[in-house]
């Protein structure tokens, strides 16, 4: 700029008229003077793009912190009822109504905390919208949390319904509270890793320690009876099936025969017309559908079997 | 309750006998006894009720004294009554078979607690004990209100209660209440008693054994006659009330069945829904055919959150109700001594499980898989825009520096112009250095696009390619040029060197032929040879100078 203005100085006093061009170069004043201004120009323009980046950032680092804090609160608690419910189940004093009204009481209090994940799950959006992909804020990612969510609620569906099956075996068997309480204290004692179910192994030493001397064959028929679906465990319903299953006052198939045959008149056949005249008309199409004839010779065209009907319902046979 | 069916088919009887047998009869009213009418009516009653029971063995009498002689139909009447079996009948024809066989039915009638009076097997038996038999559990038991039954053959009839003493005074109107408490009591004893004993016969399966009219007309009807036809009706209700049981408890029983069938049809239903949306879902968490956008993959995004956020949960739920379900239908089964269920082929707790996992396994990938895109992508984009920015500078900066560095521009000008030229050339090789840098960048751009992958890299590389081109062309025709300037500048100023010296020289030269043209056109006088020679002296020095 400087040269510039001296050439133009020199020329003017001197009074020399030929036009100037500096030889040397073929950047021009004007040139010079064009980018001079779009670099000034430029400056604060990228000033302003970092700006907004910065925001951005900022704003980023809100939403991760927001997502956090939730988080972070979340997740104890999702564990905290948990823990809960496991000690819940395990527990020996009071009856079997008393768990399912606690248990109850926590599914209310679980549904009731649903909120909170849904709008973890808006924060979650926001982030991943923005393309934020980390967050060091916490170890919880909505995965995580997901996950946890539905556990919890697998668990405690699973847990009541233990408790109702419970129920129904202790009532249908007959079975009083205190000796509930002493299997639930057995159980508890032999299952070591205290997750609510025995292993093979614990379940063993549980026969043993009841005077039951077996051996390998025996323990591997009650263990089918105990865990027929050959899962390695055996949960705490089947432990007290086990146990009781000397004392239930149930229907027996010999028991069935026996009314089929009063309504037979003794005779080892029913007949269709005996059903419909003994039966309410449900019932009677049920057996006439399921009954096989009976096939003895000189037994009457249309006679139904219902001996072999009774047994098959009761497993004792194939219909 | 045994069925007797067996020992009835295959059974013939002996109509012959060889004794005769002889009543005896103790503590009876020997004129009652004495009196043939009575004897007759009791032997009929007697004979149609042992009948009625018979009919369920399938057989009959017709004469007490012969049918009962070998005992054998007589051991199937106590089977009959008292539903029990008895110790199998001898099956011979000799006499003392027979005998052994009364004797087996009298023991077991004496195991009844029945008091046998005076009788022996040689004897018989008497009518009083099979009357007692029938008696034994259900009189004690008068005040008992069979109940209706479920066929409603007797509906709109109410049985009431029976009083011992109004069966013995008053015969008529409780036997008449019994069974139709609908009718109007009218006036008839003898149309009522033969009406009930019709509507007993016909539907209550009992056989006329009293006749109205000896009933009404004897002053005092046989007690026992009565009692026997009147236990009949007692056992018609009690088998009625048996039948009932029957009934209840096989109803009860199919419920149960019922409700377990429909439990194991709604775990089946629930299971295949779940298999089959499982089927669906996991197909497409395991697709991982990369889009090209990144507005497309955020969109893959979003519709993962929304599986994860409402798709999802509810099928988590059902498996978790299908779990239940089962578990609480095998603890019915097993409390009600049923077989476990066994679900059918491909639906075992083991095959959902497995199945859920799978869809787990494929989920856990794919959203890891949808980040890593979209982090790609979004590198891709960038890198692909700033790509797109410095190689349009540099083309913009590069157009036309082809052209100028081919000009020769060089070969017309001047020494001055030259070096301006190559001061010119100077700041040009600065200005490439300093691009080299740029160029170098957008090599390294274009490098990283060819890494990750950018979708469009062909067209990248390409303009890299040319780009490059150019630049390595330029380097040359710069290296050329420079080299033409320098040439040309050194060759410009040896010229001028040359004229520096020519005119250094000529200058003098031409001053000195100036001044010896000047003499040698001097105009000289002469006055003597010496000057003339001085002069030609002069002049071919001169002469020797221009040599």
């Amino acid at each position: 700029m400087g040269i510039h203005s001296e050439v133009q100085k020199i020329s003017q006093s001197y009074g020399i008229k030929a036009s100037i061009i500096n030889p040397y170069s073929t950047i021009t004043i004007e040139e010079l003077l064009n980018k001079w201004e779009k670099v000034k120009m430029l400056v604060p323009q990228r000033d302003g793009a970092l700006q907004e980046e910065m925001a951005r950032q900022h704003a980023h680092e809100r939403l991760r912190r927001q997502f956090a804090a939730q988080a972070n609160l979340i997740g104890p608690w999702i564990q905290a009822r948990m823990e809960e419910i496991g000690r819940c189940s395990l527990e020996i004093g009071g009856t079997l109504e008393d768990q399912m009204t606690q248990l109850k009481q926590f599914e209310h209090v679980i549904v009731a905390y649903k909120p909170n994940i849904d709008k973890l799950e808006g924060d979650h959006q926001l982030i991943q919208e923005s393309l934020v992909f980390d967050n060091k804020h916490t170890n919880y990612t909505m995965e995580h949390i997901r996950v946890g969510w539905e556990l919890l609620l697998t668990t405690i569906a699973r847990t009541i319904n233990e408790i109702e099956t419970q129920i129904l075996t202790r009532d249908a068997k007959g079975i009083s509270q205190q000796q509930m309480n002493e299997f639930r204290s057995s159980f508890n004692h032999f299952d070591r890793k205290k997750n609510g179910a025995m292993e093979t192994d614990d379940f063993r030493a549980c026969l043993i320690s009841m005077g039951y001397d077996l051996g390998e064959v025996e323990f591997a028929r009650i263990m089918l009876l105990v865990d027929p679906n050959a899962t390695g465990i055996v949960s705490f319903q089947s432990f007290i099936d086990f146990m009781t299953r000397e004392t239930a006052d149930t229907d027996t198939a010999e028991q069935v025969v026996a009314s089929f045959r009063i309504l037979a008149t003794d005779k080892p056949y029913i007949l269709v017309e005996e059903l419909r005249r003994e039966l309410p008309p449900e019932q009677a199409e049920y057996c006439i559908m399921r009954m096989p004839p009976y096939k003895v010779p000189g037994a009457p065209p249309g006679a139904l079997d219902y001996t072999a009907f009774s047994t098959a319902l009761y497993g004792e046979s194939d219909l | 309750m045994m069925t007797m069916t067996q020992v009835e088919t295959t059974v013939h009887y002996d109509n012959g006998y060889e004794d005769e047998y002889m009543l005896q009869e103790d503590e009876w009213d020997r004129d009652m006894l004495l009196d043939p009418a009575w004897e007759q009516q009791q032997r009929k009653t007697f004979t149609a009720w042992c009948n009625s029971h018979l009919r369920k063995a399938g057989t009959q009498i017709e004469n007490i004294e012969e049918d009962f002689r070998n005992g054998l139909k007589l051991m199937l009447l106590l089977e009959v009554i008292s539903g029990e079996r008895l110790p199998k009948p001898d099956r011979g024809k000799m006499r003392f078979h027979k005998i052994a066989n009364v004797n087996k039915a009298l023991e077991f009638i004496t195991s009844k607690g029945v008091k046998l009076v005076s009788i022996g097997a040689e004897g018989g038996l008497t009518f009083r004990d099979c009357g007692r038999e029938c008696k034994d559990d259900s009189w004690n038991d008068l005040d008992y209100h069979p109940p209706l039954r479920h066929s409603g053959h007797f509906s709109g009839r109410n049985i009431c209660q029976r009083r011992s003493s109004a069966v013995v005074s008053e015969k008529d109107c409780p036997l008449q209440e019994c069974q139709c408490p609908k009718l109007p009591c009218q006036d008839d004893p003898l149309g009522n008693l033969n009406l009930a004993f019709d509507i007993a016969e016909k539907h209550l399966d009992i056989p006329k054994m009293l006749d109205a009219e000896d009933i009404i007309n004897t002053p005092k009807p046989d007690e026992r006659a009565i009692m026997t036809y009147v236990s009949c009706f007692y056992h018609a209700f009690a088998g009625a009330e048996q039948a009932e049981t029957a009934a209840n408890r096989i109803c009860k029983v199919l419920g149960v069945n019922q409700e377990n069938e429909k439990m194991m049809e709604e775990y089946e239903r629930l299971a295949s829904e779940l298999l089959e949306w499982i089927r669906r879902t996991t197909p497409w968490l395991e697709n991982r055919t990369p889009e090209k956008t990144m507005a497309e993959m955020q969109r893959k995004l979003e519709d993962f959150r929304d599986y994860r956020r409402q798709h999802k949960p509810p099928k988590v739920q059902e498996k978790c109700q299908l779990e239940i379900n089962f578990n609480t239908l095998q603890t019915k089964l097993r409390i009600s001594n049923r077989p476990a269920f066994m679900p059918s082929e491909g639906k075992m707790v083991s095959d959902i499980a497995s199945a859920w996992q799978g869809l787990e396994q494929a989920e856990k990938g794919y959203e890891e898989w949808l980040l890593t895109e979209i982090r790609r992508l979004e590198r891709l984009d960038h890198l692909a825009e700033k790509f797109r920015q410095k190689a349009t500078n540099h083309e913009n900066w590069a157009s036309g520096k082809e052209l100028i560095l081919s000009q020769k521009d060089y070969e017309t000008a001047t020494l001055i112009e030259i070096r301006a030229l190559l001061r010119k050339h100077e700041a040009f090789e600065s200005d490439l250095a300093a691009h080299q840098d740029r160029v170098e960048q957008i090599a390294a751009i274009a490098q990283e696009l060819n890494e990750l992958d950018y979708h469009d890299v062909a067209a990248v590389n390409q303009r890299c390619q040319s780009i490059c081109d150019l630049w390595d062309k330029l380097g040359t025709l710069t290296q050329k040029r420079r080299e033409s300037l320098e040439r040309t500048e050194k060759l410009l100023e040896t010229i001028d060197q040359l004229f520096l010296e020519f005119a250094k020289r000529s200058a003098p030269f031409n001053n000195w032929m100036e001044g010896a043209m000047e003499d040698l056109q001097d105009m000289f006088i002469v006055h003597t040879t010496e000057e003339v020679q001085s002069l030609i002296s002069g002049s071919r020095a001169v002469q020797s100078y221009s040599t």
